[in-house]
């Protein structure tokens, strides 16, 4: 669109300047082809913003919303199906064994669940990026000790790691969320180091260093800032990721315990009562595809954005 | 061939440092943070009881000669008897390999729908095959695989009553858990063959062979799909660790007695001579793995053997 400078704008002034129709025709078809094509490209990234921002909103603005306690149990009306209403009490998606109201649940399950999930991303980032700067910037013993570290944590699944250090920690919130963070942080490190040893080689970090920045000056000031676009993609990308992780450790038990609610419990807990009730085990997985899609097109997005804008 | 002898003894060397790492750290970890004794006498032992359990499991004595005679025991491969059962640990792991290893190749098995499904989405992009086939494959990718295979039980077993929930005995049993396993790499076996395929579809030989006027589908399988498929079985052989740690998962979710069972149970009472043979067995059977794709690699691609 930039080989002919005009500081017209639209297609009227265009014309007053004398262009031909055929170029306006073929500006203008092309500025809505280009904007279908930027739609299209953005459309799954909004999409998926939209998904995770509604389970994030409902879960932060649960209990304004449904003021019904999600440990308040009432045997006498135990799993009862949707829209039930008991004691003026409109259980939308039913009760469980204990007489609880699902909604309420799944919703403080939301709460838990991201929350957690989100403290263990944050964890596994510092551990990870701290470690990746330092085992790429200075590379040789302290680099080759940090890498064997990597390879043999990655040696395991993530999954299993996982819940090798949730059942050696505990379980409750805290332990979850670093549990999370130490099974992930090889996986940051490690991408952060590559891309370290890429920025250490470029002409501005060697005139940092040639002016003499020290070396956490280099680090924090010249490197890092460089590697906030790669950590925004992973960081998303990994997300989706750590809540079925998540979702897996609270099935198993290793999780939050109960009579808190977390996503994976809830389905554990539902699939006893699958002859009877199975959308307690439902429910809460609906919950966590949502998110999880949205996430991974989140992920996506940014990393075409990002992609675009480092090939740029 | 003499560069492949050397990254093989490289990466033998490197995969031996990563396993005894990984014994160290976990005698650590698991005698450090947690007390098996109280796990293993109950909630109402007395203390006396409890030093005796300590002492006849050997763990009154120090951390570093415990960790001696440790290391001298694994060198010999023994790695303790399992706390709960008595039995040496790891002929209890290795006992029920088998019966994971099974439901694993099943699961590789039925994933392989994924490589034709990806091959008509790349070879056709934008049509409904194509459309349809992505959105599943988002869909598969970012579903809780345990509650999948719930929903399959609810479906097939609950609903329908055409299929076990679970259980062992034939091979229909395996069926559900085996489906539902696959779907820890089906989506990204798709995803992988119909992007790995749609950038070949782009090279220069492939132009080269459709202007001889070759068939269409077989410039697509013999040109296109041979040159696509290594990443794909790359990328499926470094997966394998995932769709195993899947498995560990899915055996709770249909009752089915693998390693998973045996290792969750052990992991919760504290049973280190168990959890420790069984982070061996993966840990080794992961490195193998990615050794074996590595050459693989290397074999297929000349190219790469450069670096």
């Amino acid at each position: 669109m930039s080989e002919t400078r005009t500081d017209a704008v639209t297609p009227v002034e265009e014309l007053a300047e004398g262009r031909t129709d055929d170029y306006i025709v073929e500006r203008v078809v092309r500025r809505r082809r280009s904007f279908s094509r930027v739609w299209s490209r953005h459309k799954l990234g909004i999409i998926g913003l939209v998904m995770v921002g509604i389970i994030v909103l409902s879960a932060l603005l649960g209990p304004v919303l449904l003021p019904i306690d999600p440990n308040a149990e009432d045997l006498t009306n135990r799993l009862m199906p949707l829209f039930t209403q008991t004691n003026h009490v409109l259980h939308v998606f039913g009760t469980d064994a204990l007489g609880r109201d699902v909604f309420a649940r799944v919703l403080a399950g939301s709460r838990a669940s991201l929350g957690v999930v989100l403290s263990g991303l944050v964890l596994g980032l510092v551990i990870g990026v701290t470690l990746g700067l330092i085992a790429g910037f200075y590379g040789r013993w302290v680099d080759n000790v940090v890498m064997r570290f990597v390879d043999t944590q990655l040696a395991i699944p993530v999954l299993i790691s996982a819940m090798f250090v949730a059942a050696t920690l505990g379980t409750g919130y805290w332990n979850t969320a670093v549990t999370l963070g130490v099974a992930t942080w090889p996986l940051y490190a490690r991408l952060i180091r590559a891309e370290v040893l890429k920025l250490r080689e470029e002409d501005y970090t060697a005139a940092a260093i040639a002016l003499g920045a020290r070396d956490g000056r280099v680090l924090l000031r010249h490197i890092l800032p460089n590697l906030v676009g790669t950590l925004f993609v992973v960081a998303s990308l990994e997300l989706g990721t750590l809540v079925l992780t998540e979702s897996s450790l609270s099935y198993l038990g290793f999780g939050l315990q109960p009579p808190n609610a977390t996503w994976g419990s809830m389905i554990g807990d539902g699939q006893g009562y699958i002859f009877v009730d199975p959308l307690l085990s439902i429910v809460p997985g609906v919950f966590i595809m949502v998110t999880v899609l949205g996430l991974n097109f989140v992920g996506d997005w940014l990393r075409d954005v990002f992609d675009r804008s480092s090939a740029e | 061939m003499r560069d492949i002898a050397g990254i093989v003894i490289r990466r033998v060397a490197y995969g031996v440092v990563a396993l005894f790492l990984l014994l160290t750290a976990v005698f650590f970890v698991t005698r450090v943070v947690r007390d098996p004794v109280a796990a293993i006498a109950g909630e109402d032992a007395t203390q006396a009881m409890r030093d005796a359990i300590r002492a006849s499991l050997g763990l009154d004595k120090p951390l570093w000669q415990q960790y001696f005679v440790f290391l001298g025991q694994v060198s010999h491969g023994d790695f303790g008897a399992s706390y709960r059962l008595g039995q040496p640990a790891m002929e209890l792991v290795l006992g029920r390999l088998p019966a994971t290893l099974s439901l694993t190749f099943v699961a590789l098995g039925i994933a392989l729908i994924a490589i034709p499904i990806g091959v008509i989405s790349a070879a056709r992009p934008g049509s409904v095959i194509d459309t349809i086939g992505r959105f599943l494959a988002a869909l598969g990718a970012s579903m809780p695989v345990f509650w999948l295979g719930i929903l399959l039980i609810i479906v097939f077993a609950v609903e329908l009553r055409v299929l076990p929930s679970g259980g062992t005995g034939s091979w229909v049993n395996l069926i559900l858990p085996g489906v539902t396993l696959s779907f820890y790499s089906l989506p990204l076996t798709m995803r992988i063959t119909r992007s790995s395929l749609l950038d070949v579809l782009h090279r220069d030989y492939i132009r080269t062979a459709r202007a001889k006027g070759l068939n269409e589908w077989s410039v697509v399988i013999k040109h296109g799909l041979r040159n696509a498929m290594i990443p794909v079985i790359t990328v499926l052989a470094v997966r394998l660790g995932t769709i195993i740690a899947g498995a560990v998962v899915l055996e709770q979710v249909f009752g089915y007695p693998g390693m998973g069972q045996l290792a969750i149970r052990s992991m919760r009472i504290g049973d280190f001579p168990v959890i420790q043979s069984f982070i061996v067995v993966i840990g080794t059977g992961v490195l193998l793995i990615n050794l074996l794709a590595d050459l693989l690699y290397q074999i297929a691609d000349p190219r790469v053997r450069v670096s």
